[in-house]
């Protein structure tokens, strides 16, 4: 008989025993150890799963950041290029202002020079002509010509129309109907008596009129009571000369003006640009 | 041959009595078999004295959770994803120390305990038992029974007949397989005492572990299949109820083409 019943019994019994062992001594404290190192790497993994996810976030949050530092810089050097833009017109426009403004004083300046020489140079003209006027009528008065003065003279003084005549009347009997005549030259007495009499008769009679002789007169005749003159004068001629001299010298002037304005302008701009453009590249 | 206890006419350690009073005899199986578990017991102590959770542990404790966890692995696969630690210790026990019984029986003098019918029986005894133990407690007395009138009531006989003999074959195959294998090497270290009986103790080996291996896995399936009758149910229900989408959706696609 190949089977003892006392060793199968003794058998089932070790093996028994030898489950009891092996549970206690083998599976329990090595599935316990093998569990706790799972829990372990489990742990760590979930740890390391965090911390990238931390990392992972962070990372997020500094490109987030650095976008938005980069947005900013773009944003800054913008404003900065706006600014540099900006001051680079203003200087632009200073510049062109400051240029402007010298080429005005230039042209002031030699605008003023000009007045100066035209004014000098028509003062030295009028007194030249003045002068030589004088001087020529001086050298031509005649008791003729002195004669024909004293008609003019007159004829002038009947002519005189109502507003000129009131305002001198008002003026006599202000001055207590006294007159008095001057001239460039002697009248003799004839001349006075007739010139009397004729303003008398053109004015009024109770008129009262004294003589005298101004050498600036030159050949002419002037009426004068309290503050109120009335002549023929060859200064008014004169004068009148020297107005319309003024004014066809200004018309000149103006007009030379505009010529130069007109031709001068565009070539000042591109000068001020040329100019502006160098100052700003400085 | 001076080395062996056992003679060449001697079928089983059995026979090789030590010590004998009335019932009581001790054999050369007993002995080697706790020779074996003594050995088993020691390491287990040795190496779970100093046990680590570090994720580097030391190389013995290394080796015990690969051996540990391929037994866990396999009877998870087994038993068809059920919990393994609830069978780790029977069917483990049953392979390591099957495994290192027939392991040692390369030591000259040392005869596997497994080459005894005594032990095969009693171990196929143990799985006898533990097939309805673990079936009962997994789905009651009834629900157990219930199984072995299964597909129908004329079924009784054979499923009966079937749990007596697959315990018979378990012992059988193990006992077969491990003697003969030892026989061989007996016999052949008589015929060419040279280099051919390396070889037959290699292949010996071979087929030795393999049963080793066998054993525990066929106790596995045989409580696997007591313990998941239920499971396989539901499974098929869920597998027919999926076929009959799958049959619906070629219809689907037949009318649509």
């Amino acid at each position: 008989m190949l089977i003892d019943s006392f060793t199968v019994i003794a058998q089932i019994v070790n093996f028994l025993i030898l489950v009891f062992l092996l549970k206690h001594f083998l599976y329990g404290p090595i599935i316990s150890a093998m569990d706790k190192r799972e829990e372990k790497i489990r742990s760590r993994l979930e740890d390391a799963q965090k911390k990238r996810e931390a990392a992972e976030e962070e990372r997020s949050g500094y490109e987030k950041e650095r976008k938005q530092i980069e947005g900013q810089r773009e944003k800054l050097l913008e404003e900065a290029r706006e600014a540099a833009e900006q001051r680079r017109k203003e200087l632009l426009e200073e510049a062109r202002e400051a240029a402007h403004d010298r080429r005005r004083q230039w042209r002031e300046a030699l605008e003023r020079e000009k007045e100066d020489f035209i004014r000098q140079l028509r003062q030295m003209a009028g007194r030249e002509v003045f002068h030589i006027a004088r001087r020529t009528f001086s050298q031509i008065a005649d008791a003729e010509v002195e004669k024909q003065a004293v008609s003019v003279f007159l004829d002038q003084m009947a002519s005189l129309d109502e507003k000129e005549r009131d305002q001198f009347l008002s003026a006599l009997e202000k001055g207590e109907n006294r007159a008095r005549v001057k001239s460039g030259f002697d009248i003799d007495p004839e001349q006075e008596e007739r010139i009397v009499n004729r303003l008398r008769s053109a004015l009024k009679e109770e008129m009262n009129v004294s003589f005298e002789v101004d050498d600036m007169l030159i050949l002419g005749l002037q009426l004068s009571t309290h503050g109120h003159k009335i002549a023929w004068n060859i200064e008014d001629y004169l004068s009148d000369l020297e107005e319309k001299a003024r004014k066809a010298l200004n018309r000149q002037q103006e007009q030379a003006g505009r010529r130069r304005e007109g031709s001068e302008e565009p070539d000042a701009q591109k000068e001020d640009h040329g100019k502006a453009g160098s100052d700003a590249q400085e | 041959m001076n080395l062996s206890l056992m003679d060449i006419k001697n079928l089983s350690p059995d026979e090789v009595v030590f010590w004998s009073w009335r019932f009581v005899s001790i054999n050369a199986t007993l002995v080697f078999t706790w020779a074996v578990m003594a050995l088993l017991v020691l390491i287990s102590v040795l190496v779970t004295r100093r046990l680590s959770s570090d994720l580097s542990p030391s190389r013995w404790q290394n080796l015990l959770e690969v051996i540990v966890g391929g037994m866990r692995d396999q009877i998870r696969e087994i038993s068809g994803g059920q919990d393994p630690s609830r069978y780790l210790a029977f069917i483990g026990s049953l392979f390591l120390f099957l495994a290192l019984s027939n392991f040692l029986a390369i030591i000259p003098g040392f005869e596997s305990p497994a080459a005894s019918l005594s032990t095969t029986t009693g171990l196929a005894i143990c799985v006898f038992v533990a097939v309805p133990a673990y079936g009962i407690r997994q789905k009651g007395v009834l629900g157990y029974l219930k199984h072995y009138i299964e597909p129908t009531i004329f079924m009784l006989p054979f499923n009966i007949m079937g749990e007596l003999s697959r315990t018979l074959a378990l012992a059988v195959r193990l006992f077969g397989n491990v003697m003969s294998g030892g026989k061989i090497v007996a016999i052949l270290l008589a015929l060419t005492p040279l280099f051919f009986p390396v070889v037959m103790q290699a292949l010996g080996l071979l087929t030795a572990m393999i049963q080793a291996y066998i054993f525990p896995v066929l106790a596995m399936v045989y409580i696997a299949s007591a313990t998941r009758a239920r499971q396989e149910e539901e499974t098929e229900q869920q597998e027919m109820a999926a076929g009959t989408t799958e049959t619906s959706h070629p219809k689907g696609e037949a009318s649509n083409g």
